[in-house]
């Protein structure tokens, strides 16, 4: 099992060495330029040049990218170009936020999703599963921006409940979490429905029910654990869509995490940040998925006996 | 029980864990919430703003919304009135020894938040870091160099006759910083983002990055005093966002109301728009040295061709003034003797029959904000009238900039905001040396109009500049050089229990009166 890990831990080089040059090479071909950005549209030729060479621009790509490479292996993410500030400063400042939101909406989306796909399996066809099944759909379907507008709307400006923005305490992570949490709900419930579905037709559940077990303890002892196992793949990966759609979530609720400073960092064609927030999103990602990998041995015991 | 035990340790670890982190979001306990008024007492203005502070530095980025954060910090040698007029700061005097050599007498016992005095050595240091600094340094580029001649007094030595140098001097870009500070933080591997010091009427209280910036009041000011105590400057990316969090009273002021969002704050009985005339000036550029447009007759068939109104309507919501000149009536250099082509297809179509395009031909139209792509649309359906189809190109906003800047285009709409002095919009966006990056991208080539240029920029009178620039606008409006559209109005939405606030038509607001006053 440690070989696995360090294994899966080691193919996390090639996959950043991947990313950054895909980066790279995209924010480099993006039409631009930075030194504009920073100058404005009235600043001098002159003072655009000094700016370009000041952050290096004026060196070929390869040159460039190499150089950030090289810095990268040692641990320095560069400076910002708009700011002048560390990255690697600015994203540990960021992360937490992000990370808190990603916890709370997979939470959330969990502690919604696994009832509502359980009940929905076990009352086939019922009007309780029929009604889960639209909010699914619904869930699935509606913009997350969309959402946490009207979301602030209700709670924030008609009820004065929640604040509508800011990360000044846990209470403005609430309506955030609830918007991202959503829609990952809305996809772990069809999961879950589907592979409780097909759990509790086994012939196993058969005979636990012929024995006489009652048919809570079925579902709770027997089917659930086996149903969870792919529903386990499906979160972990909504972990991913939770950082991606943390972009626009931080940006409609002004939460100060990585997803705003990746978005800032594109505007402004900050090439060291948003390598950055890349190669800290694409870590975190290949990092949930391999903690995903590990929990399923202890689900299934059939996966743990590979590794041993 | 066991498992009851095992689910309750999972809960509470969870908690911990959310706990932790939520404690790491640098939240700034300095306000409480929905009151807007204080914390003990304290009067704490919220003023929610697009984007983040981006460096203390004075030195270091030409931007909006750090400016107006600078601007509380760090003080100048000069600085401007809120109707564009040049008084002293921290100069309390100057005068021309000649027309290239200008003496300031610093004020005595000026205090740096650090507690060091102000000392002409400060003023020099900073000067010169400005002028050596990329992102600066086109502010202060007619200045030679700086002479210290004693501890309250400065010389600078101008490379030529300079009306705008002071106009530069104004600019958060040109703040004074405390040469030993700044000296000694370098020496210890550190940034002036680490510990900035300035002698503005705010000491820099602290700073999460996207989240707010909070100043807190100096009472060691060398000038009159702020009303508030505390400044929080509070980054809201969205729109709509910041519009909700002054309906909820999550800030107290907006810095940069949203078009489509005024109509929210007139009606809402708690709140109030505070509209003043800015110095953005709204137009399209004609590329002056491509076929067909190169021919001054189909420029000004394009300028007659031209609904303002109509574009006011559907891309500024209103929100706007049909302009008649080619800088903001707020701006200084506006002149009412200036007169701009008016919406006539007839003569519009006339003028392209004389120029050989009695049918018309196909351009293209090249834009990056959805605002101007709506104008866009208004004028594809105006240029359509006289025969001329119109394609939009919408593309981001560092594809614009390259095509534009080296001429690659058939027309663009960008904007322009005027600065304190008029020598920045003319000369950049006029002087046949500015063509390209530099502004001049319309490629707008006239030795006359450079001439003029020149002579009102080395002018020192302003009513003899003022004349000198009402004479470039006639000649620009002969040329058809651009399509002037509109003049932006600067929309600054308050709670109604706000009140002191400074609206400055170049943008970078005061908000050192601000004050509650219930």
């Amino acid at each position: 099992m440690h070989k696995y890990i360090f294994k899966r831990l080691l193919m996390l080089i090639p996959v950043v060495i991947g990313i950054s040059f895909l980066v790279f090479s995209i924010m480099s071909l993006t039409p631009g330029d930075p030194a504009i950005l920073i100058l404005g549209n009235d600043a001098t030729s002159e003072s655009l040049t000094a700016l370009r060479a000041e952050l290096g621009l004026d060196k070929p790509l390869v040159v460039q990218y190499l150089r950030y490479m090289l810095n990268l292996l040692h641990g320095d993410f560069g400076t910002g170009y708009t700011t002048g500030r560390d990255v690697l400063t600015e994203i540990i400042g960021r992360v937490p936020v992000t990370v808190v939101l990603t916890i709370m909406s997979t939470l959330v989306a969990v502690v919604i999703s696994i009832p509502v796909g359980v009940v929905s399996a076990t009352k086939q066809y019922s009007l309780m599963d029929s009604t889960s099944m639209v909010a699914c759909l619904l869930g699935v379907s509606i913009p997350n921006f969309w959402l946490g507008l009207m979301l602030i709307i209700v709670f924030s400006v008609n009820l004065r409940w929640l604040p509508s923005g800011g990360a000044e305490s846990l209470k403005s992570f609430i309506l955030p979490a609830l918007t991202l949490g959503f829609g990952s709900a809305a996809s772990i419930a069809r999961m879950m429905r589907s592979s409780m579905l097909e759990v509790i037709r086994q012939d196993y559940i058969r005979t636990a029910k012929a024995k006489g077990v009652r048919g809570k303890d079925v579902i709770r002892k027997h089917a659930l654990k086996n149903a969870l196992i792919p529903v386990v793949t499906v979160v972990g990966l909504q972990f991913g869509v939770s950082l991606g759609g943390a972009v626009l979530t931080e940006t409609v609720f002004s939460l100060p995490g990585l997803g705003r400073l990746m978005i800032d960092a594109i505007r402004g064609m900050d090439t060291p940040t948003v390598m950055g927030c890349i190669i800290i999103f694409s870590v975190a990602f290949s990092v949930v998925n391999l903690f995903v990998d590990i929990l399923y041995g202890y689900l299934d015991p059939r996966i743990k006996s590979k590794y041993q | 029980m066991i498992k009851a035990k095992k689910l309750l340790s999972l809960l509470l670890s969870c908690a911990m864990v959310i706990s932790t982190f939520a404690g790491c979001t640098g939240k700034n306990q300095t306000t409480d919430g929905k009151s807007g008024t204080k914390t003990g007492g304290k009067q704490i203005i919220r003023i929610a703003q697009a984007s983040d502070v981006l460096s203390f530095d004075p030195h270091k980025i030409n931007d909006f919304n750090t400016s107006t954060a600078l601007r509380h910090i760090y003080s100048t040698l000069v600085k401007l009135t809120p109707d564009n007029q040049i008084v002293g700061d921290l100069a309390e005097s100057w005068k021309n020894i000649d027309e290239k050599t200008i003496e300031f007498k610093l004020r005595p016992n000026v205090k740096f938040h650090n507690g060091e005095t102000l000392k002409a050595e400060d003023v020099k240091f900073s000067i010169e870091r400005e002028m050596a600094s990329s992102a600066a340094r086109h502010m202060v580029k007619d200045v030679e160099s700086m002479e210290v001649v004693d501890d309250l007094t400065v010389i600078m030595h101008l490379k030529k006759p300079s009306a705008p140098i002071f106009a530069s001097l104004t600019y958060a870009l040109s703040g004074i910083l405390c040469k030993s500070h700044v000296e000694a933080l370098e020496a210890s591997g550190k940034t002036i983002d680490d510990k900035p010091n300035g002698t503005g009427q705010y000491k820099f209280g602290s700073y999460k990055s996207g989240d707010q910036t909070v100043l807190v009041k100096y009472d060691d000011y060398f000038g009159e005093k702020a009303a508030n105590d505390q400044l929080v400057l509070k980054i809201i990316p969205d729109g709509a966002a910041r519009t909700i969090a002054l309906e909820t009273g999550d800030v107290d002021i907006v810095n940069d109301v949203n078009f489509v969002d005024v109509n929210r704050i007139i009606e809402n009985d708690k709140l109030d728009l505070i509209n003043y005339p800015s110095t953005g000036f709204e137009h399209v550029l004609i590329n002056n040295q491509k076929k067909p447009f190169d021919n001054v007759k189909v420029r000004q068939a394009l300028n007659h061709a031209v609904e303002r109104a109509s574009i006011i309507k559907v891309a500024a919501n209103g929100q706007a003034v049909a302009a008649d000149s080619y800088i903001s009536s707020g701006a200084m250099g506006y002149s009412k003797n200036v007169t701009v082509y008016d919406y006539d297809i007839a003569k519009a179509k006339a003028l392209l029959a004389e120029a050989g395009y009695p049918d018309g031909f196909e351009a293209s139209i090249l834009v990056f904000t959805d605002q101007r792509n709506r104008t866009a649309q208004v004028l594809q359906a105006s240029f359509g009238e006289i025969g001329i189809k119109l394609s939009i190109e919408s593309m981001e906003k560092g594809a614009f900039y390259e095509k534009t800047n080296v001429g690659d285009y058939d027309m663009a709409i960008l904007g322009w905001t005027a600065d304190a002095d008029p020598s920045e919009i003319f000369d950049g966006m006029w002087h046949s040396a500015a063509l390209g990056e530099t502004g001049n991208r319309q490629r707008y080539i006239n030795p006359e109009v450079d001439k003029l240029l020149e002579e009102a920029s080395a002018e020192m009178d302003m009513a003899k500049r003022l004349v000198t620039y009402e004479k470039i606008q006639q000649i620009i409006t002969a040329d058809a050089g651009v399509i002037p559209i509109y003049y932006l109005n600067g929309l600054i939405g308050r709670s109604k229990n706000v009140e002191g606030i400074v609206p400055f038509s170049i943008g970078s607001h005061r908000f050192e009166q601000a004050h509650f006053v219930k």
